[in-house]
């Protein structure tokens, strides 16, 4: 046992150092493993775990909804996503706010990864917000709260991860995500409406756009709308497999901004390289993660665990409230990613021992990640942000974001008290 | 030998490589669905054919994403640190990344040659997979060498004398 805590120790005391996460669990998993089995087992069991992760074909999954999100970021139709939602409500107190809340839930449809979707939300929302003289917490923290909607709103890489981890069927995680996601918009428009009526200065409303431009701008995004429809419908319809329709979405993608004439030939290799790049390193740290839980299968951790599960077994309450306490610290020193990945082997048999529903599971590990994700003092989007708006204050960010935690709080009481939000899709499926 | 490497890792043909590989993986996928939904005929072997082109992709990209310092990384530290602390401490992720990279590079390398041995292919198409493999071993080789370069450049900028007017 000591082992295992002090290989943990050890992980988060070289991420802190800046050791990249995925080295980090590699090198712990190895040396731990080697202490317990001899260096050779280590290394073989090691390697064999890279080369077969690697190539996983549902894997497939993930660098094709990487290049659908790139390209799309690249082709500039966040813009259009949020000149139309802008011209819909943005006359209304907190409209830009709203807005951003918006289009940053519609760009997560059509992009899997929280970061990239607040990177992308601030450069295309926070200028307008401010030349409108909206309040930078106001600003700063409904794209910060709206960027975690992009790891919930399918497709989602996390989902993709815990699916394959976990052996629990992608399609429904997906489809699982919708209506928490959805939830998710409407609490932080209630939050930005409620914080407007109380303090009406800080979201003043913009001039209201003429009907004919509401349309056209409507009709601007149609392209994104279908291939929402596309993806997500026929996963829902089981036409396509995960895969499949990654596949349909990144070539619809690159089809859509090519025939629109949205992106140079050049902006399409970039997307393509920097989507290669994220992949490789994604996978290695699946790679880090499956060499690291080869280590802690090596000591009794795991079925200490098992006799925890079965002492609070009936206790499903007390055990998700501890896992997302857990999860919620976590993010302090960890990315979402690894995060999943290093805990899932840890927790899942402890919760499906306890009889919870997987998928159910799934998505509430994905609504803790997010919260992680903007919880002050430390969240992963809020730096994000300060780095592409460096004039806002790190405290005036969180000033911001607060409000929106406090949302998140809500969901996630809504979802262990009505877990319906998320299973009854898929039941439908 | 180094500079050569970094030249190509760096350069645009390399990225060309990776997105192409990318490509490929794209192109398997479309074509499959369309020859499964329309044709009711899927692209025999595709399955197979994409599971190596992730693989490939993988290995091809670690150097890029290692030269590029893209592993995702923890940057909490770097506030209470100067420039030259953060090259300090940096160092260290390059020293461990060489360290366990160098480590299983003859480790993939000898997998190669077992799947080699026994004539490991693939089941439907028959393709030997011991190929893809020493792949894998010479790219993550060539990554433990661009960890060492940038661990030598780390060291010469963290120890250099930072001049009088700093």
């Amino acid at each position: 046992m000591e082992l295992a805590a002090s290989g943990f120790l050890v992980l988060f005391l070289l991420v802190f150092l800046r050791v990249p996460v995925a080295v980090a669990m590699i090198s712990i998993g190895v040396v731990g493993f080697a202490t317990v089995n001899g260096w050779g087992p280590a290394l073989i069991s090691s390697t064999h775990a890279m080369v077969d992760a690697s190539r996983q074909y549902s894997l497939t999954v993930i660098p094709l909804f990487l290049l659908m999100g790139n390209i799309i970021a690249r082709a500039r139709f966040a813009e259009d996503l949020y000149m139309a939602c802008e011209a819909w409500i943005g006359h209304r107190p907190g409209g830009l706010a709203r807005a951003t809340i918006i289009s940053c839930g519609a760009f997560s449809a059509v992009c899997g990864s929280s970061l990239a979707t607040t990177a992308t939300m601030s450069r295309v929302a926070l200028p307008p917000m401010r030349k409108l003289g909206y309040a930078p917490s106001l600003a700063a923290g409904s794209i910060a709260a709206g960027g975690t909607l992009g790891i919930l709103i399918p497709p989602s890489v996390i989902m993709v991860l815990y699916g394959i981890m976990t052996n629990t069927d992608i399609s429904k995680l997906f489809i699982a995500g919708i209506l928490p996601g959805l939830l998710g918009v409407v609490l932080y428009v209630a939050t930005i409406a409620i914080l407007t009526r109380l303090r009406p200065g800080i979201g003043p409303p913009s001039d209201p756009a003429s009907w004919v431009r509401r349309w056209r701008s409507v009709a601007a995004v149609w392209e994104v709308v279908l291939l929402f429809v596309l993806v997500i419908g026929g996963i829902y319809a089981g036409a396509f497999t995960p895969t499949e329709a990654a596949g349909v979405g990144a070539g619809g993608a690159l089809l859509a901004a090519i025939l629109r004439r949205r992106i140079k030939p050049q902006a399409i290799g970039e997307a393509f390289y920097e989507t290669a790049r994220m992949t490789a390193g994604i996978f290695l740290i699946l790679v880090g993660a499956l060499v690291f839980s080869n280590f802690l299968n090596m000591t009794p951790l795991p079925s200490a665990l098992g006799k925890l599960a079965l002492e609070f077994g009936t206790q499903q309450l007390l055990i998700i409230v501890c896992i997302s306490i857990i999860y919620v610290l976590l993010g302090c020193i960890l990315d979402s990613i690894s995060m999943i990945l290093l805990t899932i082997p840890l927790f899942f048999p402890v919760v499906k021992e306890a009889g919870v529903d997987p998928i159910w599971f799934g998505v509430l590990v994905v609504v803790v990640t997010e919260i992680s994700l903007i919880t002050p003092p430390i969240g992963m989007n809020i730096f994000v942000l300060n780095a592409a708006a460096t004039d806002v204050p790190i405290s005036t960010i969180y000033r911001g974001v607060t409000p929106f935690v406090v949302a998140d709080i809500c969901r996630l009481g809504l979802m262990i008290a009505f877990p319906a939000i998320a299973t009854v899709l898929p039941s439908l499926m | 030998m180094v500079r050569a490497i970094l030249a190509v890792v760096g350069g645009r043909a390399y990225g060309f490589l990776c997105g192409a590989t990318l490509f490929v993986l794209l192109g398997l996928t479309v074509v499959d669905v369309g020859g499964r939904e329309i044709l009711n005929r899927p692209l025999p072997g595709g399955y197979e054919i994409s599971e190596l082109a992730l693989l490939v992709l993988f290995f091809l990209a670690l150097p890029a994403t290692t030269f590029r310092d893209e592993h995702i990384t923890v940057t909490l530290i770097d506030r209470w640190l100067s420039g030259r602390g953060r090259q300090a401490v940096a160092a260290l992720g390059d020293l461990l990344a060489l360290a366990v990279l160098g480590a299983l590079t003859p480790f993939l390398w000898r997998q190669a040659e077992g799947m080699a041995r026994y004539g490991d292919v693939t089941l439907y198409l028959q393709t030997e997979t011991a190929p893809f493999v020493y792949l894998a071993a010479l790219l993550t080789g060539m990554t433990t060498l661009l960890a060492a370069t940038r661990l030598v450049y780390r060291v010469i900028v963290s120890t250099a004398d930072p001049g009088p007017d700093r």
